[in-house]
């Protein structure tokens, strides 16, 4: 049997580079279409100190851009040594997406991006904002396909496991594509990359002008970051919602435990704001409970039931049942592939084949299962519930705090007072972190919450691992980890100097800040 | 191109360079001998208990 320690490492290895990665990736998905929108104001209005905030803001970009681009390889590498089961079972599908965004989207974002930094001076204003637009587009449909690619591992549609070639092999594109999970995840995450990007922008912004400094270029920054956070800020939280039903439709265990929901309650079920939550007694000992709010949301319905914990387990115990027979089946087709009977019984249960495989992680036949041991497995269908409630309420939480700062940080840019309220600058410098802390947490619900599953109901996470040695992960671990923490010191490095100097690190000689970066007269 | 654009330039370079030497390095140490050769076969020794004992199916 698989060691449960290489699928621990193998998890964390792969969960600390994915975290690490997406650091980098939502300022990026972020800050260009601010960039289009100040160079869109250059081009129509000729101000050149829009061209001037378009340049800096765009270094800053460029040094997340930088030190981001091919974070995401090691992702990919782990997918051949960490994960090769998982690869092959189904890598003709989740092969696709990633291969079309390294063709299609990271090229024509890599190239735009040459043309972004050293067209200035060479494309005219029209040719140049044309870039920058293709720059955007290319950035989001990166995260398009990626996400696609994910989506399909919470709800893996278009696809059917052939006996034959034990994978999955894809039988429609389009619906993997269109897969409402996937779309759901798009404009979710990049509505949250959006909000990272205004958010970066404003709170530099708030401490140059809390510093009093490059007010003119600082108040003009401010305003579009409001006003451009604001309809982010919105759009993360109703897509949030949005994703959230989707997940509800797909993935039932995820939501329940999400929501803390033991039982199945009368549709529609109230909305728990809070839970004291008791894991080994699987229950809450006390709620905090808004009425309808759950049904309303989960369902979009008053009288349809979202299934409580128990009751999902219930129903999963019948699809191990199911799924054993599925395994049993499959190997008789394996050893007899004409054998009719086996095939009949095969296609009846094969929707429960990765329910039977579940049990592999205890017996290594699962027809020897003990009803502990089947158990034991029911148990792990559902993920803890305690991070998964917390982790999503923090978000929440974080997402409508950025929705209130944005909103009074527009309201005071409309009525031209931001210089005159200090706390609402402070507020602005002190929420930095926050889009990035509720991006990593969002990733956690739906990464965590997916557990057992790599691909969920299809393949369990671990059957999907190689079987390497621990010690080479353990290795393999800690350089991946050094990697990553001196990038990000880097980043920090990088991006703390150019900040600080401000539009004066353009050398325009337009802004106040030059005087600190001007080189001391040399005296005789 | 201003100096301290140049400067910038300059730096992120060098990044990019000591990045891709450390890819390569992660790759060359953690994965060049890391061949996990997979296919249907691999996967049945894998997911499924041995084919002689596949006999006698209940639904």
């Amino acid at each position: 049997m698989i060691s449960q320690e290489l699928v621990d490492l193998s998890r964390l290895q792969f969960a600390a580079t994915a975290l690490y990665h997406f650091l980098f990736v939502p300022l990026t998905v972020g800050m260009v279409w601010l960039l289009l929108i100040m160079e869109s104001v250059y081009v129509m209005t000729g101000n050149v100190i829009w061209k001037d905030m378009t340049r800096f803001w765009g270094k800053l970009f460029g040094i997340n851009f930088a030190l981001g681009v091919t974070t995401g390889i090691t992702l990919e590498f782990q997918f051949g040594t960490n994960w090769a089961y998982y690869s092959h079972y189904v890598g003709d599908i989740f092969g696709a997406p990633l291969a079309i965004e390294g063709l299609m989207a990271f090229f024509l974002e890599s190239t735009m991006i040459g043309l972004f930094f050293f067209g200035w001076d060479r494309l005219s204003r029209p040719q140049h904002l044309l870039v920058t637009a293709l720059m955007a587009i290319g950035t989001n449909l990166s995260a398009l396909w990626i996400l696609i690619a994910n989506g399909w591992m919470q709800n893996p549609v278009g696809s059917e496991f052939s006996y034959l070639t034990m994978r999955m092999e894809m039988v429609d594109f389009w619906a993997v594509v269109f897969n409402p999970d996937a779309q759901a995840k798009f404009v979710h995450t990049a509505s949250a990359g959006y909000t990272t990007g205004a958010m970066f922008v404003l709170s530099i912004s708030s401490w140059y002008l809390l510093k009093n400094r490059d007010v003119e270029f600082a108040k003009r920054s401010f305003g579009v970051a409001a006003a451009f956070g604001l309809a982010s800020a919105l759009s993360v939280i109703v897509l949030g919602d949005e994703s959230g039903y989707t997940v509800g439709e797909a993935q039932q265990t995820k939501l329940a435990a999400m929501e803390a929901m033991w039982e199945t309650k009368p549709a529609p079920a109230g909305l728990i704001l809070m839970a004291g939550i008791n894991e080994a007694e699987q229950k809450n000992d006390w709620e905090l409970e808004i009425p309808w709010v759950m049904g309303l949301i989960g369902t979009r319905s008053i009288t349809k039931e979202i299934p409580g914990i128990h009751d999902i387990k219930a129903k999963n115990r019948e699809r191990i049942a199911s799924g054993i027979v599925a395994v049993t089946a499959l190997e008789a087709l394996r050893a007899n592939r004409t054998d009719a009977a086996a095939k009949q019984v095969f296609e009846q249960h094969k929707a429960d084949l990765g329910f039977g495989l579940l049990l592999k992680k205890y017996v290594l036949d699962v027809r020897q299962a003990s009803p502990e041991i089947v158990e034991k497995a029911v148990n792990d269908t559902v993920p803890r519930v305690t991070p998964m409630f917390w982790a999503f309420r923090v978000m929440v939480g974080l997402g409508f705090a950025m929705l209130l700062l944005f909103g009074l940080a527009f309201w005071s840019t409309v009525k031209s007072g931001c210089m005159q309220k200090p706390g609402l600058l402070k507020w602005a410098l002190w929420m930095l972190p926050a889009p990035w802390v509720a991006a990593e947490l969002g990733w956690f619900v739906a990464e965590y919450g997916r557990q057992p599953w790599t691909i969920y109901g299809v393949l369990p996470t671990h059957m999907s691992v190689s079987t390497l040695s621990v010690n080479s992960l353990y290795g393999s671990l800690a350089g991946f980890i050094g990697f990553y923490t001196v990038l990000l010191v880097v980043e920090m490095f990088l991006m703390v100097k150019f900040a600080r100097m401000g539009p004066g690190s353009l050398g325009t000689g337009r802004y106040q800040s030059e005087s600190v970066l001007a080189p001391a007269p040399a005296h005789a | 191109m201003k100096p301290l654009d140049k400067s910038l330039v300059r730096k992120l370079a060098v990044v990019l360079l000591i990045k891709l030497a450390l890819l390569m390095a992660l790759w060359w140490v953690f994965v060049r001998n890391q061949r996990v050769t997979v296919n249907s076969e691999g996967v049945v020794a894998q997911f499924l208990q041995t084919a002689p004992g596949a006999q006698g199916i209940k639904s």
